[in-house]
């Protein structure tokens, strides 16, 4: 009789409890337990539901981790929120109330702990802001506005002392660029392209980052600390989605196509520093949302899933790029 | 038939997972319906979130009737908030489509 040493030249490994899938891809053993074999399997990334945020919130900034993220502000549709929304990994709170009475789509960068996010929209007055707030996980404080024209929408990267803000929809050009250094904005070096608002990489640097999309035909920039370059586009244009990452590794979801008759999408896209790839999809298209969290493990919550302001969501899912999985080797 | 459909209830964490995602197709759809992949995994996917079974044509029509809610929310809304606003164009009021 044939044996897996004969074949494959070393033996099978006899184990009473099976490894973890993640460290063990691509291997095989015998489970004396169960008495059956197994095998780990690395499969496409895949977005898996998530715990519902507390309450209907679209257009909220979003920054962090998928163990500490953080969202702020948002829609309801009407009338905006000044809160904060904490993610732990599991469950969604409730965090602090910012000091303007409401706002959403800010340029938000930093930690659950430690974020800062300015402009955005208000509905009370109407219109965009260059406000700025910093947030220490429990409390948020004034800070100083930014100093371009007021805008929402765009995208925004690295930590509450080292941030940068980019693109944005506002009147006139949308590829402006402001640094943060904890204190103040300062104007940096725009884009090459009006970008409106992109598909942000929520989680890059001040000096590495990447606007992606917007309302353009999904054009995408990659900022090295000293200049903007253009990259390869995304596959799908869009607009106003989530997403998370860094220059090297990041990934986009959902959003709406910037032209007639405007589609919302539910699909990926990850980028490997070079290009982009088709990614699985979340269950439902949903735009106007962000999303947070790296190219391997992100989370997207709330947002418009229809084709009005009338259906916003609570459904959240969280990314996992690539997915283990263990399973039994059928025999016969 | 390439789809099966159902309808259940999103309860969150776990309610559908990585695995399942790769091992048949999977949308939501308003009126907490779900088009789900007709393989083995599928099925045994809507026993597990203990799904109840429709024809298309009944999902159909729940989707339906949850967009026609939609519809008379949408036309209840002042004019002011139903004009089209820059960069939220897609706004729109909602259509009905057709489930995969």
């Amino acid at each position: 009789m044939a044996t897996y040493k004969g074949i494959q030249g070393y033996s099978v490994q006899k184990l009473t409890t099976d490894p973890t899938a993640a460290d063990t891809a691509g291997q095989l053993w015998y489970n004396s337990t169960s008495g059956a074999f197994k095998i780990s399997t690395e499969g496409a990334g895949t977005w898996a539901s998530a715990n519902a945020i507390p309450a209907n919130r679209s257009k909220a900034g979003g920054c962090g981790i998928t163990t500490a993220g953080l969202y702020v502000g948002g829609s309801e549709p009407t009338p905006t929120l000044n809160n904060a929304l904490e993610f732990d990994g599991t469950d969604w709170t409730i965090g602090g109330t910012m000091n303007q009475p409401s706002i959403y789509s800010t340029f938000t960068a930093g930690t659950q702990i430690a974020a800062v996010a300015s402009g955005g929209y208000s509905e009370s007055p109407a219109g965009n802001k260059t406000t700025t707030e910093e947030y220490n996980g429990s409390a948020w404080a004034t800070g100083n506005a930014m100093v371009g024209t007021a805008r929402d929408g765009g995208g925004a990267a690295g930590i509450q002392t080292a941030a940068i803000a980019f693109a944005g929809n506002q009147t006139g050009t949308k590829k402006l660029v402001e640094d943060y250094d904890g204190t103040c904005w300062t104007a940096g070096t725009a884009l090459t392209s009006d970008h409106g608002r992109c598909m942000g990489a929520q989680s890059g640097t001040n000096t590495a980052t990447l606007c992606i999309g917007g309302d353009n035909a999904g054009l995408v920039e990659d900022w090295n600390g000293s200049a903007w370059t253009e990259v390869n586009n995304i596959n799908t244009s869009r607009q106003f989605g989530g997403g998370g990452g860094t220059s090297a590794a990041a990934f986009i979801v959902g959003g709406y196509n910037p032209s007639p008759p405007y589609a919302k999408y539910a699909n990926t896209e990850t980028y490997d520093g070079t290009s982009w790839s088709e990614g699985g999809d979340i269950s439902a298209a949903k735009a106007y949302v962000y999303a947070f969290g790296t190219a391997s493990s992100g989370v997207i919550g709330g947002g418009v899933t229809g084709p009005s302001s009338t259906s916003n969501s609570v459904t959240a899912e969280v990314w996992t790029n690539p997915v283990y999985t263990i399973k039994t080797v059928t025999v016969s | 038939m390439a789809n099966t459909y159902c309808t259940a209830t999103n309860w969150g964490k776990d309610f559908f997972t990585h695995e399942d995602r790769n091992n048949f197709y999977l949308s939501g759809h308003p009126g907490d319906v779900w088009v789900v992949g007709n393989n083995a995994a599928g099925v045994s996917w809507i026993n597990r979130v203990t799904g109840t079974g429709k024809t298309k044509a009944e999902a159909q029509a729940i989707v339906d009737g949850k967009v026609e809610e939609s519809q008379a929310t949408w036309d209840a809304l002042p004019e002011a908030e139903k004009a089209p606003t820059a960069g939220f164009e897609s706004l729109t009021r909602p259509e009905k489509y057709i489930l995969p």
